[in-house]
């Protein structure tokens, strides 16, 4: 570009004439690229799986990515010219987060510096919640006044609630594990306990039997024979209930209509409740049936409406309710899970004193007990919690110190008949093939399998046991001897394996493991080696490992 | 004559106590420690009933019941044991036990089922 100046003297000659050159080509060119690299950042800005947003000083919005609209839900129009205070009139924030919001607007501009901060944004319906991480940057210029307020905003509810669910799978995986070692131990307990009390109930019963002629002295020993059978008897409940919780007891395969039992038992329940209580009952009904007995089911009850009554101190209202609830969604809690399914869901619920938050996560612990003066031995909801999990079932509380307590049992519905395809302990009967060269072992271990409920099918040799075991799908465990006549047990469960990978196996010999393996048979570290001479007791208890 | 029962018990307490009540009772009574044990005795002496545990070292009760099954077909077996250990109860009763009871016994209920296996013998 170029800029000309003439000088015309008085008679109109041009005089002088001034001539300067601009090259404007530069300015062009850097011009165009400030466009460009200002569309480029804008792209990339819109871009960011971050919500990004630019205020000025004053606090209306100068821009925001698409991240930021969808966060806060604004369409692509409704954001220019507001301020966050005047999104409120959107309904899109709840006032509680736009109120945090300008808390941390003034934090930020009175520190000075960025300030980093997990906040929950809660949108316009009560079920939108979402987690965020954010980040408020203020800018000044160089001599200190405010410029703008960056903030910018990152959605991370899912990878919080993916860490929730990590966090409850180890904590269901470490109370599994408790559980277990505390049903080994119930076991354990509750055989010697049951020893020692059928001593000391059957010598009382003995003494009180060669008491003779009736006077006085005869009458107190009597008295306090009766009441060591008393105490025996109750040592003998405490042990039963320890096994109960840890979920031990074997499940022989009852089930009951869950609306029929509370139908049935609510008179008796009103009347566990005292007169001053009123139980006050909702009961749908359902065609199907709980894996539960119907004792079991009236234990459950009975101990819940108990807790309530001593909820209520005596007086007040116990609403007893149950109704199918069918949930697409796996339910967790603080406690446990359950897979999304079909359930009958029972409530107990009080308008009493309500249990400490702090008391909430141990309530089903065994002796547990918030009350000193409450009689029982803290046994009543570990009991509940043992014969629910038991049938595959949750229990969850909600309460509130003096707001009451709700517990809420759920128990799966199954149709009404039981499968006849179930071992004696409950459990889905296994198809086992067995594989022995002595007749004799070979039918004892038959005999023994099959009065445990399960389908079996015998093999003397490799080729035979190969023969029988020849389509995927129609085993589900192995149990072999190791020495056979035509090789060994290995070799058998590698021909097995290569048609169906993954069949468990348990071994038995009258060989140590080690030794074996000095002999070149390596045995798989998960697969239990029972040694010979072994009791049916200890082939079932094996077995019971690999139940379905 | 009275009758002979035969107590296979690994727990002294439990078993002593069994014997002083059935011999209270008039019964003789042997006494067995384990499966094993039990066998040599009916192997030596005509005993009319059994009394046994399950759980038991050597021998348990469910080899004791399928021995007897077939070397002493006629005499009956009750079968006694801890509820922790309830499935061995079903499947002793599945093998041919005459009766089954979980400890701690009832020792009313215990009698009356020997004085019936007993009659029925």
């Amino acid at each position: 570009m170029s800029v000309v100046a003439k000088y015309y003297g008085q008679s109109g000659d041009v005089k002088t004439v001034h001539s300067i050159m601009f090259d404007i080509e530069t300015e062009r060119r850097l011009s165009r690229q400030a466009v460009e690299l200002s569309h480029q950042v804008g792209i990339l800005i819109e871009a960011v799986p971050m919500a990004v947003i630019l205020r000025d000083s004053a606090g209306p919005i100068q821009f925001m990515n698409g991240s930021a609209r969808q966060i806060l839900s604004l369409k692509a129009d409704e954001w220019p010219g507001q301020s966050f205070a005047s999104l409120e009139d959107l309904k899109t924030v709840a006032h509680s987060t736009l109120r945090e919001i300008a808390h941390l607007d003034q934090a930020a501009w009175q520190s000075r510096e960025r300030i980093d901060r997990q906040i929950f944004l809660h949108g316009a319906s009560p079920d939108k919640q979402q987690a965020l991480d954010c980040s408020w940057v203020p800018l000044f210029d160089d001599s200190g006044d405010r410029l703008g307020l960056v903030t910018t905003l990152r959605d991370v509810t899912e990878a919080i609630e993916e860490q929730r669910i990590r966090q409850h799978l180890q904590e269901t995986d470490q109370r599994d594990r408790r559980m277990d070692a505390l049903g080994r131990l119930a076991e354990g307990v509750s055989h010697e306990f049951e020893n020692l009390l059928t001593a000391v109930l059957g010598y009382s019963d003995i003494c009180l039997s060669r008491l003779g002629a009736v006077d006085e002295n005869t009458l107190k020993i009597k008295d306090s024979l009766e009441k060591i059978r008393t105490a025996a008897g109750k040592a003998s409940e405490l042990s039963r209930s320890l096994l109960a919780f840890s979920a031990r007891k074997h499940w022989k395969g009852d089930s009951c209509n869950p609306a029929d039992i509370l139908r049935e038992f609510a008179p008796s329940l009103t009347h566990l409740a005292g007169s001053q209580v009123s139980l006050e009952t909702n009961i749908h009904s359902t065609e199907n049936s709980v894996p539960l007995s119907r004792e079991d089911l009236a234990d459950i009850l009975v101990h819940l409406v108990s807790n309530a009554r001593e909820a209520l101190n005596g007086r007040g209202t116990i609403h007893l309710s149950g109704y199918i609830r069918l949930s697409d969604q796996p339910l967790i809690w603080r406690q446990h899970s359950l897979p999304a399914g079909k359930y009958y869901l029972i409530e107990v619920a009080d308008d009493g004193v309500g249990i400490a938050d702090a008391d909430l996560g141990h309530i089903f612990d065994p002796f547990f007990t918030t009350s000193p003066e409450v009689r029982g031995r803290g046994m009543g909801l570990a009991m509940v919690f043992g014969l629910v999990n038991k049938a595959g079932g949750g229990v969850q509380v909600k309460s509130q110190v003096g707001g009451g307590t709700c517990m809420q049992v759920f128990l799966p519905l199954t149709k009404s008949t039981v499968p006849s395809t179930e071992s004696i302990d409950g459990s889905e009967a296994l198809k086992i093939l067995i594989v022995e060269d002595q007749p004799s072992l070979l039918d004892l271990f038959t005999e023994v399998l099959q009065a445990g409920g399960h389908q079996t099918t015998s093999a003397s040799s490799i080729k035979e046991a190969i023969s029988k075991a020849n389509a995927p799908g129609n085993l589900d465990l192995l149990v072999c001897d190791i020495f056979l006549s035509d090789g060994n047990g290995m070799e058998l469960l590698e021909q097995i394996r290569a048609v169906q990978p993954n069949i468990p196996v348990v071994f038995f010999s009258g060989t140590p493991r080690s030794n074996l393996q000095a002999q070149g048979i390596c045995l798989p570290d998960d697969a239990p080696l029972l040694s010979k001479p072994f009791r049916p007791t200890q082939l079932l208890q094996t077995i019971a490992r690999f139940r379905k | 004559m009275p009758k002979t029962l035969l107590i296979v018990e690994d727990e002294e307490l439990v078993r002593s106590m069994l014997r002083d009540k059935f011999e209270q009772s008039g019964y003789a009574v042997l006494e067995a420690e384990d499966g094993r044990e039990g066998q040599n005795l009916l192997e030596d002496q005509t005993v009319d009933l059994v009394i046994s545990d399950l759980i038991m070292p050597r021998q348990d009760g469910l080899e004791l019941l399928m021995a007897m099954r077939a070397e002493w077909p006629d005499v009956p077996l009750i079968a006694i044991t801890a509820p922790s250990n309830q499935l061995y109860l079903e499947v002793a009763g599945r093998l041919g036990a005459a009766r089954t009871f979980e400890k701690p016994l009832d020792l009313k209920k215990l009698e009356d089922a020997v004085i019936d296996l007993l009659r029925m013998e």
